[in-house]
């Protein structure tokens, strides 16, 4: 991963919000474009729950190398697409996979 | 109608026969340690069945290997090993390892080659249970492997007890078995519920199940053919049922209302008062959730007063083994009048209304209820009755 | 055994979703099977028999297999003229009978393993890898809370679940049971078939012919039946007797055997014990393929030929002796229909169904 990329919150924003959408079933009819930056994920917003979340985690470990220890931080972070990528921007150090 | 239980046969971390069994109980001895099965980064203590000797059986999947064991231990129990041959018996059977082919190299092979040795299919294909029982013993008779996740053992055996019970047949073999596995340790990990410590049923600071391996079997009789062989029961099951919470894939439903459902409907079939009940052996698998919403519902069923505990501490989680084993554990424990304390519970949860016995306890009493839970919004419930 | 009557059925076949669909096939008789990318000949389920949003909504996130065996369930209660939210949600069992379970998903678990290492497996693809996880399904889409099970055998699974539904329903456990089956093909199942079996090259399966050392073309699918003991909600007949292995040689007072492919079973000589030249005799297993559990779809053959008192000529007569072969299609009176399994171990099954 590049550095330019590695800064450009939209384009994380995009590749975070394709994952989303061609690995949470839950998610399997929407179109990426369609999920905007600060809805929800969880609960009313777009209604992931539990198992999406253990997902997103195993997601942030295969394509971003980063590894959420602790669930409680996961919380925060998990809010919306735009928390999401900020987090991943900020962790993001290894090649992606 | 009653259900007789003439022979048992208990393999598991905390011991290959009742003798080892009762004496982990009573010593407080967890036998975890680091995975020797297979190789594995995930580290999280396993409770193998490290001492399994009896593999007369060669090459068969270790679930069946067992699982036939435990189910020769049962029929030894029962005086049926030498007369079983031929006869029209149930065999009803859990597993979650048994049933599936996930041999790793084998898919690996498949996929970078395109062909692939055929040794781990035919051993798959052989390795059904009940079939598997049905060929070792030359039986026949209706014959089902249940597939209910972590509630499969007690399924198995509620299976068992409707064929009884609609003359299917007289005699049944019922219980469940699954080996440790590199897949399901993974796929557990995943999803976050392995406790890199020795589990803590109830505990304030639990931090998910140990995985366990083994097997549990029940000899299961009508009160006719039990007559007739002129046999005393260890037990009765006097009531079953189960309920699922059409809920949620992995989670149990928060409310518990499927859990607390299999139970009424367990005590109905029983006909028994909650406060017949001597104990409970809980599921508690030491997971955040399963813990939570089991206590919540004991509480509301069964009060403050009714002891109960969690055995996984001493054998992990057996998975499709553990309703099984568990009705095995409670039979134990009626016939020597106590529970064994509840392995890994320290410190209660302030969000648990009730606390499990700490240390070994004496109990009064003829009736002991035993839960299982599992994936699939699955529960179920068994009473068994220590007889007079 | 106590009539279990059957109020409605779903099934999903290569031929597509819905009953129409399959009584349609069994008139239409053989057609060749799909071709995979790889090569591979087998009567897979088309894609879009598996897209309905109504059904989808309620069950997002599910594999294939799930699908699978929530359509054809769904369909089965839709099928017998009740709504889903009329059910008497604590009062309906559901059995679902599979051989091979959802091994593609526990496929995708290994490549997780083998591609991404341990600790990287998707908790979702895990999850779905469990047995019962389709039956799960079922029960939130039905929003059923009563006994829900997941059953596995080689052989003779359906004729065990069947019989496990005749219990329930015996004790009044229950006043209806949802029973069924699934199997799916994958490319990895595909390949053991082939390693197993002998494939049909030409495509056609003859159990008629009773070989030692029969061709096969996998098959894949699901079917359910909602069944009672309410004589009054019967739609489609009844299944009246089960007899698994033993020394049973079947009935004679039934007008017509349906022989099925047990794919895995290997030698089909033992038809030969229970066909002769008296009662008619019918295969229809070319139709949609052999599979383990798909002696649920001759059932469902069985019960449509009840209801609309029809016979079906036989999918493909190859290789069939002096048999009293159904060759036409014809009205016809049929009160009694059994259809017949066969294992690995030259045993039999036999389900017995009535008007």
């Amino acid at each position: 991963m590049n550095n330019s990329y590695k800064n450009d919150l939209t384009e994380i924003r995009q590749k975070v919000k394709q994952l989303l959408v061609s690995n949470l079933g839950q998610l399997e009819m929407l179109d990426p474009a369609e999920i905007k930056d600060d809805v929800a994920l969880f609960g009313e917003g777009l209604g992931l729950d539990s198992l999406d979340a253990l997902e997103i985690v195993v997601l942030l470990q295969k394509h971003f190398n980063i590894e959420i220890k602790d669930m409680n931080e996961g919380r925060e972070v998990f809010a919306t697409v735009d928390s999401l990528s900020r987090f991943i921007q900020m962790n993001a150090s290894k090649d992606e996979n | 109608m009653k259900i007789y239980v003439t022979g048992l046969g208990l393999i598991s971390a905390a011991g290959e026969d009742e003798k080892e069994t009762l004496a982990s109980f009573e010593s407080g001895r967890r036998r975890a340690g680091l995975v020797s099965l297979f190789s594995t980064q995930i580290q999280s203590p396993a409770y193998e069945v490290k001492y399994f000797s009896r593999h007369h059986y060669s090459k068969i999947l270790r679930t069946l290997n067992l699982c036939l064991a435990a189910t020769e231990d049962a029929l030894n129990d029962a005086s049926l090993m030498e007369e079983i041959k031929g006869k029209r018996i149930g065999v009803a059977m859990g597993t979650t390892v048994g049933s599936v082919l996930n041999d790793i190299d084998f898919y690996r092979e498949f996929r970078d080659k395109g062909s692939a040795p055929m040794d781990s299919v035919n051993l798959y294909l052989e390795g059904n249970l009940s079939s598997g029982i049905h060929a070792f013993l030359e039986t026949e008779g209706p014959s089902i492997t249940v597939v209910n996740a972590c509630a499969s053992g007690a399924n198995a055996i509620g299976v068992a007890m409707s064929w009884l019970r609609t003359g299917l047949c007289d005699i049944a073999i019922a219980g469940g078995a699954d080996e440790l596995n590199k897949v399901p340790f993974c796929g557990f990990g995943s999803l976050g519920i392995l406790s890199d410590s020795l589990c803590s049923p109830f505990d304030l600071n639990r931090k998910g199940l140990n995985l366990g391996e083994g097997a549990g079997v029940l000899l299961l009789e009508s009160e006719q053919s039990m007559e007739r062989r002129k046999k005393k029961p260890r037990a009765i099951i006097r009531g079953y049922d189960f309920s699922n919470d059409a809920h949620h894939l992995t989670s149990p439903d928060p409310s518990g209302a499927g859990l607390e459902r299999a139970i009424t409907g367990a005590l109905i079939d029983a006909n028994l008062k909650p406060d017949a009940i001597s104990f409970i052996n809980a599921h508690g698998t030491a997971t955040i959730d399963n813990d939570l919403v089991e206590a919540r519902i004991l509480h509301n069923l069964f009060g403050s007063t009714t002891p109960f505990l969690s055995t996984k501490g001493y054998t992990g989680h057996t998975l499709a083994a553990a309703g099984a084993l568990e009705a095995g554990f409670c039979i134990l424990a009626l016939e020597q009048g106590w529970i064994p304390g509840c392995a890994g519970f320290k410190k209660l949860d302030p969000d648990i209304p009730i606390a499990p016995v700490a240390q070994n306890t004496q109990i009064e009493g003829h009736f002991a209820l035993s839960t299982s839970m599992g994936f699939g919004g699955c529960d179920a419930a068994l009473v068994i009755e220590f007889p007079e | 055994m106590k009539p279990v009557f059957i109020e409605g059925i779903g099934i999903i076949s290569t031929r597509g979703r819905g009953l129409n669909k399959f009584e349609q096939a069994l008139k239409e008789g053989w057609v060749e099977p799909t071709v995979s990318a790889d090569g591979r000949k087998a009567y897979r389920v088309p894609k879009d028999a598996l897209i309905d949003y109504n059904i989808l909504k309620k069950v997002k996130r599910s594999d294939r297999f799930s699908r699978l065996t929530v359509f054809a369930a769904c369909d089965a209660i839709h099928n017998s003229g009740l709504d889903i939210a009329d059910l008497d949600k604590s009062s309906i069992g559901i059995i679902v009978a599979t051989a091979f379970g959802p091994h593609a998903t526990i496929f995708k678990v290994l490549e997780d393993i083998i591609d991404y290492g341990e600790k990287k497996v998707s908790p979702t693809t895990f999850a779905h890898s469990i047995h019962n996880a389709a039956a799960s399904y079922v029960a939130s889409a039905l929003g059923c809370t009563g006994p829900v099970m997941t059953t596995t055998q080689f052989y003779f699974s359906f004729q065990q679940a069947l019989l496990l539904a005749s219990s329930w329903l015996n004790e009044g456990r229950l006043k209806k049971v949802l029973v069924g089956i699934v199997d799916e093909c994958s490319p990895a199942m595909e390949y053991i078939c082939e390693e197993k079996l002998s494939v049909a090259q030409n495509g056609k399966m003859s159990p008629l012919s009773c070989l030692k050392q029969p061709k096969f073309v996998p098959g894949e699918g699901s079917a359910f039946f909602l069944v009672s003991h309410d004589s009054k909600k019967k739609k489609y007949g009844a299944f009246t007797e089960i007899e698994i292995t033993g020394d049973s040689h079947g009935w004679s007072d039934v007008d017509l055997s349906i022989i099925g492919t047990n794919a895995m079973g290997g030698s089909e000589e033992v038809y030969k014990d229970v066909l002769n030249e008296g009662i008619p005799v019918a295969a229809y297993s070319s139709i949609y393929g052999g599979f383990m559990t798909g002696n649920a779809f001759e059932c469902v053959a069985a019960a449509l030929m009840l209801k609309n008192q029809t016979q079906y000529a036989s999918a493909n007569v190859d290789g069939a002796e002096s048999w009293n072969v159904v060759e036409k299609s014809k009205k016809r009176e049929l009160n009694q229909i059994q259809c017949i399994s066969h294992n690995n171990k030259r045993q039999l099954a036999f389900i017995k169904m009535m008007k």
